[in-house]
């Protein structure tokens, strides 16, 4: 763990993430054209992950994640990840705060798991930066951790890049469905 | 989710670097996992919409694009749980209850919408073309394997025998027992002719 866990807050290790309810307008497609950022970053990271090299598909999620101003704290959880161990994982709740509402167990959950999940009334536009920008950083962390030789199967990770295509396949639909 | 049941809850940081590592794995793991949610909630969407307009072609194509998400899925939680027995009771399990104390995988909001998805595809799959058959039980069958997944993760943890404080009414079940009514009640929201009660731990 080197110094970036004592100079980062945990507010520098989050996840871009659209709001729930933001995924189901999305998949009706967006009624304008969006931005050509979002349009070529997707082929990139297509082309990438199709090649199996983790040095490749590393880079290239570099590359994506650099493009957007969103991912300025993805940004920093990339940087941070090059170590391995300098996750500053979110400081939970204290359980005597916590409330049963429904909502307030969502708002904990997108904290401990470090999600910074974008307003309900955020854009298509903005949604689909969010997702491109967490696609980008999970195929930096799957090459990572594929690297690593743990317990996980080279099989499985070939099933989790098959999956992570298709995520591409289904934001690619998004940009041109005009429904 | 295992988490032992008792009053401790205290915030911790994990310290050494197994802890770490094992916070780095869970949290990173379900990040992927929470990507592959995503895609799936926007698919199933457009899952309903074919099937109500009968239109075979796109929802034979959703289906098979679900079905990967949905084993992408089990990977992602394969990830998250690549660690050590020892790292994940004393560092990983510490944080969530920390966080809450019947911290769970239903205080997520993604897997709250997830099974509104499969809710609403009960009345469409009623209706379902004999032609899509096979890539319908493709699906179903990728969805009982991401359900497995998870419930190795939960073994490999203690969750044979620990209860889940996160499963709702039946918490003497053990987390894996758990998993089991949960994943069951699911795959019954997307059987046909399958009349699942509201709470998966009553019939």
């Amino acid at each position: 763990m080197g110094g970036a866990m004592s100079t980062k807050t945990e507010s520098e290790y989050r996840l871009p993430l659209s709001a729930r309810a933001k995924d189901k307008s999305l998949a009706v497609g967006i009624e304008a054209a969006i931005s050509p950022v979002i349009t070529t970053s997707l082929p990139e990271l297509a082309t990438a992950n199709a090649s199996g090299n983790s040095a490749t598909i590393a880079s290239a999620a570099d590359a994506v994640i650099g493009k957007f101003t969103i991912a300025g704290e993805a940004n920093a959880a990339s940087e941070a990840d090059d170590d391995g161990l300098t996750l500053n994982f979110p400081i939970p709740v204290p359980a005597s705060s916590v409330g049963n509402a429904q909502s307030d167990r969502f708002t904990i959950y997108d904290g401990y798991f470090a999600l910074n999940r974008l307003q309900e009334d955020a854009s298509k536009e903005r949604a689909m930066e969010a997702l491109t920008v967490a696609l980008a950083v999970v195929m930096k962390d799957a090459a990572k951790a594929e690297s690593e030789k743990r317990g996980v199967t080279t099989i499985e990770f070939g099933l989790l890049r098959q999956a992570l295509a298709v995520v591409i396949e289904v934001l690619t639909e998004t940009e041109t469905i005009t429904e | 989710m295992n988490i032992p049941n008792d009053n401790h809850h205290e915030p911790q940081q994990p310290n050494a670097p197994e802890g770490l590592r094992a916070h780095h794995a869970w949290i990173h793991g379900h990040w992927a996992f929470f990507v592959l949610i995503h895609a799936a909630i926007i698919n199933l969407t457009r899952l309903k919409i074919a099937l109500d307009r009968h239109d075979s072609e796109k929802a034979r194509r959703l289906f098979e694009q679900t079905s990967a998400l949905m084993l992408g899925s089990a990977v992602a939680m394969r990830i998250a749980g690549d660690v050590n027995p020892e790292s994940y009771q004393k560092s990983v399990i510490p944080s969530m209850k920390a966080a809450r104390p019947k911290f769970s995988g239903s205080d997520s909001s993604d897997h709250a919408e997830l099974i509104r998805c499969y809710q609403a595809l009960t009345a469409p799959l009623t209706m379902l073309d004999t032609e899509l058959t096979l890539a319908y039980l493709r699906f179903v069958a990728a969805v009982r394997t991401a359900k497995e997944a998870h419930k190795f993760v939960c073994g490999d943890h203690g969750g044979n025998d620990r209860p889940s404080t996160g499963s709702g009414c039946k918490t003497e079940l053990s987390g894996v027992e758990t998993l089991e009514k949960l994943g069951t009640h699911r795959i019954a929201m997307l059987t046909p002719g399958s009349s699942p009660s509201r709470c998966p731990f009553h019939s």
